[in-house]
């Protein structure tokens, strides 16, 4: 899988596929502070980018979903393993389709879509910041998106999501997500597809029934 | 914590060591796209005095499965 991360400062974070040239670069960086990272076993790196959270340098991978299922023993929609240069560590994370009640900072111009899974994993030492918050992924009316940072609003089209990193129940920073430019078809192509075959999965089709009465949510 | 296998079983030997019984699954892009998944099935002979973790882990991690 590969996307476009944009923070809310506007930088932009490429996670590239490892089919991409520039993926070999990237996972060479990587292995100067993680020696026991192997690039077969990733599909895809991103650039180097300030945590808005773990407030250091990292780099986050796209991790196969087949491998990390038969880690975790359940279903997951994506998988990645995010590395904080600094301080060397990492955490394994998954997303997962929402399906809980709503947080309290949910307001009636949003829909959650997924959210994050964090874990530790056995020989790899990892920040205890990285288990302090989730990533929601969500989509909102334009009025909730602008509030944020209007400029979220230029180039959004089907295969844009958005996102709050969340600590103790407040939203700490909002991100965008788009599909990664070079690619063609990939799985952030139209995010309604992929909600649906998720929740038909779960069997949730109230979900999909929820969605659809959001004023803000066109079908494509 | 999670680890990258799955212990499916584990039988004590009379000498006090243990045959571990795992697996471990990898996913290999291939050049011409999809994907190639491995689940390897196998045991591991763990000594008395040896961790089973830690035995298990560098073991494959010296196989290249981790």
């Amino acid at each position: 899988m590969s996307d476009s991360l944009f923070k809310l400062d506007n930088t932009r974070v490429d996670n590239v596929p490892i089919s991409e040239d520039e993926s070999n670069a990237l996972f060479t960086k990587l292995r100067e502070y993680f020696p026991w990272v192997k690039q077969v076993n990733y599909n895809g790196i991103s650039n180097l980018y300030q945590h808005e959270i773990l407030n250091e340098t990292v780099m986050r991978t796209c991790v196969p979903t087949a491998t990390v299922e038969a880690m975790i023993n359940k279903k997951v929609a994506s998988a990645h393993r995010l590395f904080a240069l600094d301080s060397k560590t990492s955490m394994l994370y998954v997303t997962n389709l929402f399906q809980d009640e709503n947080p309290s900072w949910v307001t009636d111009e949003m829909f959650i879509i997924g959210v994050t899974e964090h874990f530790e994993e056995l020989n790899r030492p990892i920040n205890p910041l990285m288990l302090s918050f989730k990533e929601y992924f969500f989509v909102a009316s334009d009025n909730y998106i602008s509030s944020y940072n209007p400029s979220f609003l230029e180039n959004k089209d089907s295969d844009t999501v958005f996102s709050a990193l969340v600590v103790d129940n407040e939203i700490k920073t909002i991100r965008k997500y788009t599909d990664f430019v070079k690619e063609g078809n990939d799985f952030l192509i139209n995010w309604q597809s992929v909600y649906f075959l998720f929740a038909k999965k779960a069997r949730r089709m109230d979900l999909i029934r929820d969605l659809f009465n959001k004023d803000f949510v066109t079908p494509v | 914590m999670i680890k990258p296998y799955t212990i499916t079983s584990i039988r004590e030997e009379p000498n006090g060591a243990k045959t571990v019984f795992f697996s471990i699954t990898k996913t290999e892009e291939k050049p011409c796209g999809g994907f190639k998944i491995t689940t390897l099935k196998s045991t591991v002979y763990v000594s008395a005095d040896e961790d089973i973790d830690n035995t298990l882990f560098n073991s494959l991690e010296k196989s290249d499965w981790i």
